[in-house]
């Protein structure tokens, strides 16, 4: 399947209960912030890189 | 009026109103911009609604993609992906894919694939480039599919607008599963490395995502920045008849384009601490899925008698909150807020846009 996208400096995002709400990250050159949400098709790209190895998600600050 | 007076071109099923699957088939929803300059390795969408440009696997080509007013007669508008660097000798596993017509599943289900029944899809399209020659073109299927059949078309005189009609036949083996999960599109290598060439299957039959069939003849745009591919009037249609261009109002596009992508220009927000600032919106059309959120420059809020407050970069954020149908969303980065204080975003913030994508 192509999709290759180029993401970099992922994290997640803590709601104020501190769970993990979203994530931060630079996807083609553009800061977004993604939904924890499979349909997504950034989250769903993410969850293949990390998969493969490709990325990590750094936990929130 | 008798029934026998009636013309069956208009009582047929490909015939009848909303024929047309492909959103934005005549290029004229931009929500991006009309031009995207130095696009290298992506997977995204770049100016016009609804096209889609994978440029992936190390090739060094780079490319610009505009929205322009050249076209054929019956239309306004076109979408050009023009070569700005050229890349002769392409990674084999380099691609420059253009994607098309994007469906969600739930939208197919009337096609009864997975049954004898099936029913073929037909495209069609108007397409210009200075390159002459075949071009594989796929019918993909995504989701729990994961196939796709091939067929070609062929550009007969360079630099001259020609329309192309060509015909999926239904799938016969496979049911497409409900759901709003990307579908179908329709995939156009114009140019690949050679792990993506030389598919021998045949034209018209279905079968699972073969790598080297997916370029198996490819017009290569790559190769010099003199190249381009030019392409408006994309209808995709149940049947195996292409019927002319089915032209929707500017405002029934648009709107079927916010389903995946829309911007906020302007909205109250109020002040959280001193950095930063809130809103609540409500999308005009429910998306697709919970969007993904980003802005397109730095945003000025505006206090009226007390002046402007200016963001040092980007950040804009969900904030507790966020669905398809919209959410509550934050913007930091900023300087001497007060706390409950309205700010308005929009008055003063020159081209900035929020921008949510729930795109396929």
């Amino acid at each position: 399947m192509e999709n290759n996208m180029n993401i970099t400096n992922a994290q997640y995002i803590t709601d104020i209960d501190d769970n993990n709400c979203s994530v931060k990250a630079t996807i083609d050159g553009q800061e977004l912030q993604v939904p924890l949400d499979p349909a997504n098709r950034h989250y769903a790209e993410i969850l293949k890189q990390v998969a493969d190895g490709t990325i990590t998600i750094a936990d929130a600050d | 009026m008798a029934l026998s007076k009636v013309n069956p071109n208009f009582v047929g099923e490909t015939a009848i109103g909303r024929r047309n699957l492909a959103i934005n088939g005549d290029m004229r929803i931009a929500q991006r911009g009309a031009t995207t300059t130095a696009i290298g390795q992506s997977a995204n969408y770049f100016s016009l609604d609804r096209v889609k440009l994978f440029n992936s696997g190390g090739a060094g080509a780079t490319y610009t993609v505009s929205q322009e007013t050249d076209a054929p007669t019956g239309f306004t508008k076109s979408y050009k992906i023009q070569t700005t660097t050229a890349d002769t000798s392409l990674p084999a596993a380099s691609y420059t894919i253009l994607r098309l017509a994007t469906t969600e599943a739930q939208d197919l289900l009337r096609l009864g694939w997975g049954t004898s029944s099936a029913k073929s899809l037909t495209f069609s399209f108007w397409v210009k480039s200075n390159k002459t020659g075949d071009q594989t073109i796929l019918a993909v299927t995504h989701a729990n599919m994961q196939q796709h059949v091939k067929q070609k078309f062929t550009i007969n005189s360079a630099n001259t607008w020609e329309k192309k009609e060509i015909t999926f036949v239904g799938n016969t083996g496979t049911a497409m599963e409900d759901g709003s999960a990307m579908g179908f599109g329709i995939d156009i290598f114009l140019a690949a490395g050679s792990n993506y060439q030389g598919g021998t299957t045949s034209l018209g039959v279905w079968g699972t995502r073969a790598a080297t069939d997916k370029a198996a003849d490819t017009l290569n745009i790559a190769n010099s920045t003199s190249d381009y591919f030019q392409i408006t009037g994309v209808q995709l249609e149940v049947g195996d008849t292409a019927t002319d261009f089915e032209h929707r109002s500017y405002g029934e596009e648009l709107a079927a384009c916010k389903r995946y992508y829309q911007v906020v220009s302007a909205s109250p927000t109020f002040g959280v601490d001193n950095i930063r600032a809130r809103m609540s919106l409500s999308f005009p059309v429910e998306m697709r899925g919970t969007p993904s959120v980003s802005q397109s420059a730095v945003v000025v809020l505006a206090n009226p008698g007390v002046g402007n407050v200016t963001q040092s970069g980007v950040s804009f954020s969900i904030a507790g909150v966020s669905t398809n149908r919209g959410g509550t969303y934050q913007l930091a980065n900023l300087s001497g807020m007060t706390e409950s204080k309205i700010y308005h975003f929009g008055q003063s913030s020159g081209a900035a846009l929020l921008q949510f994508d729930a795109e396929l």
